[in-house]
């Protein structure tokens, strides 16, 4: 490209049509109402910045591990809402603080770090922030070169080719030791998407390969990757500019993206989420594009909404896609996720919902339960036809300020089951590990983490996804409260 | 090409600019000098490409009035334009590290070279307002840009 289509090209880094700078004049300072709020209410511990390098060698363990269950859980999620006087306004824009937890011998040992990206690099040595953020509110003192220039790696976290990759949503993956969460750089897939949107929740096929989705503007990129994490083919499909697409689906056929009833259509008033406009009078749009030429095969719509996280999904031999959603009826829910920067507790409408997608037919959804998130499901069915979907729940829907439990929604029978923590506690996602020559769908455990409000402590337990009602079988409580985070991986041995 | 660089301009000429449009001072000397200081400048390697654009008020948009290259030097890089008629200038420009003369970017438009502007504006989620670059001309006149890079 010459210099003449620069700043055109530029314009596309968010849509040319959205375009203008920040208005800081109404940036309120969220961080002197989070820290009145927060000398009230204890829940928002789970808001405050992460405490920084951790290292517990041998914690003690309640209850017993269980035999087989030999690993390590990684976790990741934003650890630095303030710094330096600023605080976000959004809980997406944090740094990314990831957590090893490494389970073997009965033992249980903790690493907490920062992800170790350029942006915290550069603004931990100014002492503030640097870039405008996302959810806006952060005064610019330095331009944004792109996006791996603001890529905080928060989200979650791939183990492939015997690395991590610590994943954003708007940049590249970044590449850590496994051992040391030492960073080994951005991962350039080529030379055509170095630098390019990379998503936070890529999808191992049941053969073992990967596929992701990015998306920025109106391009919708859709990756798929060997099993070592060498790309393997890449295309760039344009979308309507919906603003963000967290999470997608895999078949064994096909990759199915839900574009939400959102477009970028506002002024930047409070960053760029600030320009993502719920559109009620829009369906949600499902494209469904083969997984082998990633060629657009099909669409569907479903009623207005927003979707963060599905679970799984398959497709029977007559074209029929089953998957099933966390689905949200506010087509604003991204911006209700700024509430716990400003001390309030979100509110949520979410669904757990299974739609069914005949190849012609008027799709169909049913209800499962309210109040989750977080769905989770034994890594062994991906991309092929499930029956346990694990969440994060409330033991009674719509009665909690955070999850109190963790539910296992079965899709067969549509019983249910819960592993209640109670109401001293805030509960993230859990992870299903299948036992070690398990024969059943739900034979193993669920792990995750949770933080106590009332004793300020994050614990580690672990379920028999059997016998949830059984309360946990083992738990490791640390000394000191983290911030809660979003996603965790688990890989044995 | 010019088409698409005065549409992307024409969003950035706010109604306002042009109640401060200067009075036609169609008199006035040309060869005035603007000298603009690039730093930030991460290597020596390559070339960085300036854009001048002067803004239109008649048509509301800003027109790219002419380009300099020069060698990057680490750290600070000199770029002067000279024989300036009066006006309202921005400076765009990117460093062609690889001396390709292009300015490389990804699959997704995103830049993959390294780019400022003049007046020190800064790109947050896209390039900045002709306002914020805007370098008023009436003498010979310096401003600075820092560059910032998308592949750390």
């Amino acid at each position: 490209m010459d210099r003449r289509a620069f700043l055109t090209r530029l314009a596309t880094m968010t849509g040319a049509a959205t375009f203008s700078s920040t208005l800081f004049a109404h940036a309120e300072n969220a961080g002197t109402a989070f820290n009145t709020a927060r000398a009230r209410n204890p829940l928002l511990a789970g808001f405050d910045n992460a405490p920084g390098d951790l290292d517990f060698a041998a914690l003690s363990v309640e209850g017993e591990m269980p035999e087989g269950l030999a690993g390590v859980f990684y976790r990741n999620g934003p650890g630095q809402h303030s710094l330096g006087g600023e605080r976000y306004h959004h809980w997406f824009d944090g740094d990314g603080y990831l957590h090893r937890w490494q389970i073997g011998g009965g033992k249980v040992a903790f690493k907490g770090r920062f992800a170790p990206t350029p942006k915290r690099q550069a603004e931990q040595a100014a002492g503030q922030f640097l870039f405008s953020a996302g959810g806006g509110g952060i005064s610019a003192r330095e331009s944004i070169g792109g996006p791996d220039a603001v890529n905080v790696a928060n989200t979650n976290i791939l183990p492939v080719g015997g690395e991590l990759w610590a994943l954003w949503e708007g940049g590249s993956a970044l590449r850590l030791d496994p051992v040391t969460l030492e960073s080994r750089g951005f991962v350039a897939l080529n030379e055509d998407f170095e630098g390019a949107p990379f998503s936070a929740h890529p999808r191992r096929g049941e053969d073992g390969r990967i596929w992701n989705i990015g998306s920025f503007g109106d391009k919708l990129a859709l990756y798929r990757l060997k099993a070592d994490g060498a790309l393997d083919a890449a295309k760039v499909h344009a979308i309507p500019p919906v603003g963000i697409i967290h999470d997608f689906l895999l078949t064994e056929k096909s990759v199915v993206v839900v574009l939400g009833s959102t477009r970028v259509e506002g002024k930047m008033s409070d960053g760029y989420f600030g320009a993502i406009k719920g559109r009620p009078d829009l369906p949600m749009q499902v494209k469904v594009y083969d997984r082998e030429t990633l060629a657009l095969t099909r669409e569907h719509e479903l009623p207005a909404g927003y979707v963060f996280h599905f679970g799984n999904a398959h497709e029977d031999a007559d074209g029929t896609i089953v998957f099933d959603m966390v689905y949200s009826k506010d087509t604003d829910n991204l911006q209700s996720l700024r509430a716990p920067m400003r001390g309030e507790m979100p509110a949520t409408d979410s669904l757990a919902q299974l739609v069914t997608l005949t190849k012609t037919g008027a799709p169909n959804r049913e209800t499962l339960r309210s109040a989750v998130e977080f769905p989770r499901i034994n890594p062994g069915r991906n991309a092929r036809r499930h029956r346990f979907v694990f969440t994060a729940a409330q033991a009674v829907p719509g009665k909690s300020l955070w999850f109190d439990s963790v539910a296992k929604l079965d899709l067969e029978t549509g019983k249910q089951s819960l592993a209640i923590y109670g109401a001293d506690w805030m509960v993230e996602e859990h992870v299903f590990i299948p036992r070690p020559g398990g024969r059943h769908e739900d034979e193993g455990w669920l792990i995750g983490t949770a933080l106590n409000w009332k004793t300020q402590k994050t614990a580690l337990s672990v379920f028999d996804a059997r016998r949830m009602d059984d309360g946990p079988v083992a738990r490791v409580s640390l000394d000191i409260a983290l911030p809660l985070g979003f996603h965790g991986q688990f890989v044995g041995g | 090409m010019k088409t698409l660089i005065a549409a992307a301009f024409l969003a950035a000429l706010v109604p306002a600019a042009f109640a401060e449009a200067p009075a036609a001072r169609a008199a006035a000397p040309a060869g005035f000098t603007l000298t603009l200081t690039v730093d930030g400048v991460r290597s020596s390697k390559g070339t960085l490409r300036a854009q001048l654009m002067k803004a239109d008020y008649a048509s509301g948009t800003a027109k790219p009035v002419g380009g300099t290259d020069a060698a990057a030097v680490n750290g600070s890089t000199i770029i002067s334009f000279s024989g300036l008629e009066p006006g309202d200038y921005a400076v765009q420009l990117f460093h062609d590290e690889d001396g390709d003369g292009e300015m490389k970017t990804n699959a997704f438009g995103i830049p993959k070279e390294g780019f400022s502007f003049s007046n020190g504006a800064k790109a947050t989620f896209g390039p900045p307002k002709f306002a914020d670059m805007k370098v008023t001309v009436s003498a010979d006149t310096n401003s600075t840009a820092i560059m910032a890079y998308g592949i750390l």
